[in-house]
């Protein structure tokens, strides 16, 4: 905190404000709200000291600072009033929740919501209440209406996804993974989680596609390698390309395109996933000497 | 060179007591439209339907664009699933206006009415105003001129220059009250930019002068119910067309190629021994 000058220290947190979702939070809670005390103190234009104020409150939040979480809220609310107030009145559903008391927060958060029923920031906390509380089937519920108006919200479908994932549902989570690859193909960590998904389902023929994609977006990501050679072992074990076109059904989506890859293709997918991985783990020198073993002696067995 | 020669002294009074007062004048009444804009504005109210009608569409056009990337099963399963939707009007703010064939009332719906209304205080807002400090500086002002322009213009500009004053003979530099009026009227824009910050409501006020009762282009247009029905129904239409061309179809070789692999490396072999 001592080493960024108060400019410094007011441009990052402004750019931890503006940050959307996508990107993780590389800064510790406790610093924001050492830092956010400390500007605080000076006197800032409003929007900006009001802003501080809100990202201060959830930091201390995060940080399990209760009571100064409390005297924060209490300066915010004495300028935007809680009844008038619907970000004032999910600070304090926040708050609720922080303390743990879950009914006070979920009854907060549905007032709010009558005063106006397309907050995004009010839906998304009550479905992040039954999610805290472990109530997943109702959270997939609410998060289902959520997701038929907001289609276009990519951190809805992500949720939906782990929630499926943790109740076994592979195919409702692959659905929702479909749905991010359409709304940002560019990213390529939906192209492997999406393989993963197929993979576990069985259709291992499109599992190697999507590493492929993955490979093709990010060129040497180990996991996408260690994807395509486990599924290019898998296709080939199960007696080849042809044997799996016989059974039908698995591949269809492979077989209907017409863009089942050869076995030789295969073949050299399969020995490009192993060289390139001990490659990268050789490069890293002797710190990595015993993880290279252990991915040789996987590579020798796969 | 008579013209050159023209010399009318004006009287300080004149500049202490009308030039700068109807400038400061229009910059305050400028800036209290803006607060009291803010006051009549209503809050838009957004409705979870009107928000599901529209991302309905945007998501058929995701579909046909990036669609590309899911497999043609998955493809496939949407494109039905969507074209049946928008078939049987699903995804419809209000699904009976699919219905009822006669042309429905865009002043029956009363969320209709709010960019109406919003509108009308926008204008009243503005042109109440205007009205009264026009009237005030015919009623005092008229006649005097205040300014002379440092620089020559052509007769043309007499019109716009010397509005009040009717006489021929006076030098087009010569600006009168009712001018000095608009010039500030049109001229004020940056000024409330620098007061009040961009897209205030005090500049908006002035473009709708300009621009008559013309809306401007921030409201929200008008949507006319059988308007909503053609877009799906041209959605539909286009869905039903598209073509889905996988992606993925011969990444694998793409893959091979980028790292310079040959297909016919290790026909045979599967250990895949990489020392």
């Amino acid at each position: 905190m001592t080493t960024l000058s108060t400019a410094a220290a007011r441009q990052k947190l402004a750019s931890l404000r503006t940050t959307d979702s996508q990107t993780p939070l590389t800064y510790p809670p406790s610093e924001i709200h050492a830092l956010g005390t400390h500007l605080l103190t000076l006197s800032l234009p409003d929007p900006e000291h009001y802003a501080l104020l809100e990202q201060t409150f959830t930091a201390a939040l995060d940080t399990g600072n209760i009571p100064s979480a409390e005297s924060l809220l209490q300066k915010i609310s004495t300028r935007f009033p809680f009844d008038t107030s619907i970000r004032t009145q999910r600070l304090y559903g926040l708050l609720n929740e922080a303390t743990g008391n879950f009914d006070k927060a979920a009854e907060i958060y549905e007032t709010a919501l009558k005063q106006d029923e397309s907050n995004i920031a009010i839906l998304k906390r009550l479905v992040a209440i039954l999610v805290e509380r472990g109530q997943r089937h109702e959270a997939i519920i609410r998060l289902k209406t959520y997701a038929d108006t907001f289609m276009q919200d990519t951190e809805c479908w992500s949720q939906l996804a782990s929630l499926y994932l943790s109740e076994n549902m592979y195919e409702q989570a692959a659905f929702c993974y479909e749905e991010l690859l359409m709304l940002k193909p560019q990213n390529h960590l939906y192209y492997i989680r999406y393989a993963d998904l197929v993979a576990t389902l069985g259709r291992w023929e499109v599992a190697v596609k999507y590493y492929c994609a993955a490979l093709e977006l990010t060129a040497d990501n180990v996991r996408a390698l260690y994807g395509l050679r486990a599924a290019t072992a898998a296709v080939l074990g199960d007696g080849g390309v042809e044997g799996s076109k016989a059974k039908g059904v698995k591949s269809a989506a492979v077989v209907e395109a017409k863009t089942a890859p050869s076995v030789e293709t295969l073949h050299a997918l399969h020995k490009l996933a192993g060289d390139r991985l001990t490659a990268l783990f050789e490069g890293q020198g002797k710190d990595g000497a015993e993880l290279t073993t252990v991915v040789k002696s996987w590579l020798q067995a796969n | 060179m008579a013209r050159e020669s023209q010399q009318i002294f004006l009287d300080p009074a004149i500049r202490d007591w009308v030039l700068i007062p109807i400038m400061v004048v229009m910059v305050l009444v400028g800036v209290l439209r803006h607060h009291i804009t803010q006051l009549l504005a209503s809050k838009p109210k957004t409705d979870l339907k009107a928000i599901r009608e529209s991302a309905a569409l945007t998501r058929s056009r995701i579909l046909r664009t990036t669609g590309v990337e899911i497999p043609p099963t998955a493809f496939a399963v949407r494109r039905s699933f969507l074209s049946a939707a928008f078939e049987k009007h699903q995804y419809l703010k209000n699904p009976a206006i699919a219905t009822s064939q006669q042309q429905a009332n865009p002043m029956g719906d009363p969320k209709a009415m709010e960019p109406l209304m919003d509108m009308m205080k926008n204008n009243v807002a503005s042109i109440v105003p205007q009205t009264l400090i026009m009237s005030w500086i015919t009623f005092f002002f008229s006649g005097f001129v205040l300014i002379k322009l440092p620089f020559p213009l052509t007769l043309r500009f007499k019109a716009m220059l010397q509005r009040g004053i009717e006489t021929s003979d006076m030098d087009v530099t010569w600006v009168s009250s009712l001018s000095w009026y608009f010039l500030n009227l049109f001229g004020l824009k940056s000024i409330y930019t620098l007061i009040l910050g961009e897209g205030n409501a005090a500049e908006q006020g002035v473009e709708s002068m300009a621009g008559g009762m013309m809306p401007t282009p921030t409201a929200q247009p008008m949507q006319q119910p059988n308007e909503i029905l053609n877009m799906f129904k041209n959605e539909k239409d286009f869905l039903d067309l598209a073509v889905h061309e996988w992606a993925l179809r011969g990444v694998e070789e793409r893959i091979l190629e980028k790292y310079g692999v040959g297909v016919a490396v290790g026909g045979g072999e599967k250990g895949g021994k990489a020392e």
